[in-house]
């Protein structure tokens, strides 16, 4: 059981690369707490530190408010369970579990004790006395994840633990691993590249970016507001459409944007007028909130063109563009497009090549700043908790 | 021709080609050992005839004759000391080398290796007459120890070591950190039974290269109670009369040793890259 306090850590690789940017990060004892965020921004790096098979470049990790900066890996206590799971493949599955507790001169009753418990839990009992070469992906997964527990860490560290099994089992393991993480009390980080283990196991989600954190959060308030637009474009599958908008300043609580020819127009108390916006921004709306509508003026409307259809079972994305035959797409700065997708209940038919149009709630739209960096309005805010520190 | 017939064809051939190449491979061996079983004379005016092969008459006079013109088993102590302490504090010594240079974080490694790589390729004949001339100053002639302490240290075990360490998966020894293992621990429990392929492998390859030294045990001593086998072997060419049949009984006397070792540790080969126990 532990809290751990990750305070302004970087970590720099010869290069330079630096991997860890500055990370602060309160784990309260017993948390979940999972890292999402592109491949290579970091988040193996900052695991690997904590468990120290990586040096602290800057900054100062503590476990339970003690730095830890300085231990080898062997005196902080944790335990990671790897991607390829790193079983001694010498040893058998009771071998493999009873290491750790030799390691740690456990009296040979208790070990034995110990390694029933954890075998009863994981169901290894039937295969303590097989080598991993003769286990199944999700069985040797499973003995990772008893050697991990078998001696009570001050923290689980998982980096991807599940990326190397088939999609069934990995869902059915995932809600082992939330449950057992319940039971268990114990302090876990899990990376994960995965959108629904993200959502699902944690506590909190800490998504980050080319080694800095983005936001910190539980998941459906992370999801709901996002702190900028990268955390919004990589949460969700598809994650959240981010159009370039010029803002067009008008009257107080309306909103006046204008989308590659197309104006919209917003009217609500929550929205700033447009002037407080700047002359440029981004409209961001989820895929699941793009209704197809009849055409009418009354209402903001997008016009989009059906580019092309993804059916996906009980639903259909509609890959559109916002360009027409009369309006050409303009080439657009930075790495955001006028590429829209929108995730359409299977029943409505959609015809490649043919307009359609869709409605936007003022309750349903982000606005982010040009650069993407920060959320311009929060018109949520009155409808969700406010951010924990 | 119907494809049965092909196959036969086929079969055939390949089974001509490899009989031939075990003939050539074998032949020499099977001359030695034929040979060893004639009487002395017989050996070398039999040698095109098929008659080297299947011999007239057969006995093992040649081996009591060997054993008595020189003190066989003496040799065979000497060789067996010197081999095995070559091999058992080598495999020690350029282990630990290699897994120094495979993983741990030191300074000046690269040098190290690329003057490990440079060692590799000088000849041991370039410097025997200086180390003669150093360790005969040090008084170390005539002794076991000159004739083990400079083979321990081996660029190609280094070699051979370093590069096995380098693919061996690295999750492997941070999971024995994290499960408490040291530095030291790590190596022992975890590294060292999972590298038996390359430890059967250094210790054939070292037994074949110092099983058969001749230069330098000739350089370094004179007393026959420290000289290894091969300048026994020699001195039958020396010692008048020159009996062939005693020559190879004595050959076959030498090679056994080395087969067994290979036969037993030969198998570690392939249980070694068998049970690799990482998701693959
Ligand atoms: N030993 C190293 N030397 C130099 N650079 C490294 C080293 N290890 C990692 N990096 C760099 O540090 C950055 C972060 O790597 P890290 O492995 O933490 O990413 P990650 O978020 O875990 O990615 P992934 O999701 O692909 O596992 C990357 O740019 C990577 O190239
Ligand atoms: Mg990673």
């Amino acid at each position: 059981m532990a809290a751990i306090r990750f305070d302004q850590v970087s970590k720099l690789y010869p290069g330079p690369v630096r991997a860890v940017d500055g990370v602060s990060i309160d784990i309260r004892d017993g948390e979940f707490l999972v890292l999402v965020g592109p491949s290579g921004c970091g988040k193996s790096t900052l695991i690997r530190m904590l468990a120290g098979l990586e040096s602290v470049s800057a900054g100062v990790i503590s476990i339970d408010d003690r730095s830890v900066n300085d231990l080898p890996p062997e005196q902080r206590n944790t335990a990671m369970v790897f991607q390829n799971y790193a079983l001694y493949p010498h040893m058998t599955v009771r071998g493999n579990l009873a290491f750790p507790l030799k390691m740690r001169k456990t009296p040979p009753a208790e070990a034995r004790a110990k390694i029933d418990e954890v075998a009863e839990l994981l169901e290894l009992s039937p295969i303590l006395d097989r080598k991993p070469a003769q286990l199944s992906g999700g069985q040797r997964q499973r003995v990772a994840m008893g050697r991990a527990i078998v001696r009570d860490p001050a923290v689980f560290l998982m980096d991807e633990p599940l990326s190397n099994l088939d999609a069934k089992l990995r869902t059915q393991i995932r809600a082992d691993i939330a449950s057992l993480q319940h039971r268990l009390g114990t302090t876990t980080i899990y990376v994960t590249h995965d959108q629904v283990e993200a959502m699902t196991l944690g506590h909190r989600i800490c998504v980050m970016k080319q080694g800095a954190v983005q936001q910190i959060g539980p998941p459906g308030e992370v999801y709901e507001r996002p702190a900028n637009a990268f955390v919004a474009g990589f949460l969700g599958n598809p994650g959240m459409n981010l159009i370039p908008a010029g803002a067009v300043s008008a009257a107080p609580d309306r909103l006046e944007l204008d989308l590659a020819g197309q104006s919209l127009a917003f009217e609500s108390s929550a929205i700033p007028s447009g002037d407080r916006i700047g002359s440029n921004c981004l409209l961001g709306v989820r895929p699941e909130a793009l209704t197809p509508v009849k055409p009418n003026s009354q209402e903001p409307q997008l016009r989009c063109t059906i580019e092309a259809v993804e059916l996906i079972g009980h639903e259909q994305l509609a890959h559109l563009s916002l360009a027409s035959s009369e309006m050409p797409s303009t080439p657009l700065a930075g790495s955001y497009t006028d590429k829209i997708i929108a995730r359409i209940p299977s029943t409505v038919r959609l015809e490649r090549g043919s307009a359609m149009w869709f409605g936007l709630s003022p309750d349903a739209i982000y606005i982010f700043e040009n650069d993407g960096e920060k959320r311009s309005i929060d018109h949520r805010a009155t409808e969700s908790p406010p951010v924990e520190s | 021709m119907s494809v049965t017939q092909r196959n036969l064809w086929r079969q055939a051939i390949r089974l001509l080609v490899l009989g031939l190449c075990t003939t050539a491979m074998v032949a020499p061996l099977v001359f030695m050992i034929i040979g060893s079983l004639k009487p002395d004379a017989a050996v070398l005016t039999e040698a095109g005839t098929l008659a080297a092969i299947f011999p007239n008459e057969v006995s093992l006079q040649n081996y009591t004759d060997a054993a008595r013109r020189v003190p066989f088993g003496r040799f065979l102590f000497n060789s067996a000391l010197i081999n095995l302490a070559i091999v058992v504090l080598g495999l020690a010594v350029n282990a630990l080398a290699g897994y120094a240079l495979a993983r741990l974080d030191l300074p000046g490694k690269k040098i190290a290796l690329a003057l490990v790589m440079a060692v590799l390729v000088i000849p041991f004949e370039a410097i025997a007459i200086p180390l003669f001339y150093q360790l005969s100053a040090i008084g170390l002639r005539d002794s076991y120890l000159v004739q083990i302490v400079p083979f321990i240290a081996n660029p190609l075990s280094i070699y051979l070591f370093y590069s096995f360490f380098l693919n061996l998966p690295r999750e492997l020894e941070e999971a024995a950190r994290l499960d408490g293992a040291g530095t030291w621990r790590t190596f022992i429990t975890i590294i060292v039974p999972n590298a038996k392929p390359v430890f059967a492998a250094v210790t054939i390859v070292s037994f074949l290269f110092s099983w058969g030294a001749y230069l330098w045990p000739l350089l370094m001593t004179t007393r026959a109670a420290v000289r290894p086998l091969p300048l026994a072997i020699a001195s039958f060419y020396t010692l008048p009369p020159r009996q062939w049949g005693d020559i190879l009984a004595f050959g076959v006397m030498m090679v056994a040793p080395l087969l067994v070792i290979f036969i037993v540790f030969q198998r570690w080969f392939v249980t070694g890259v068998a049970n690799s126990g990482m998701k693959g």
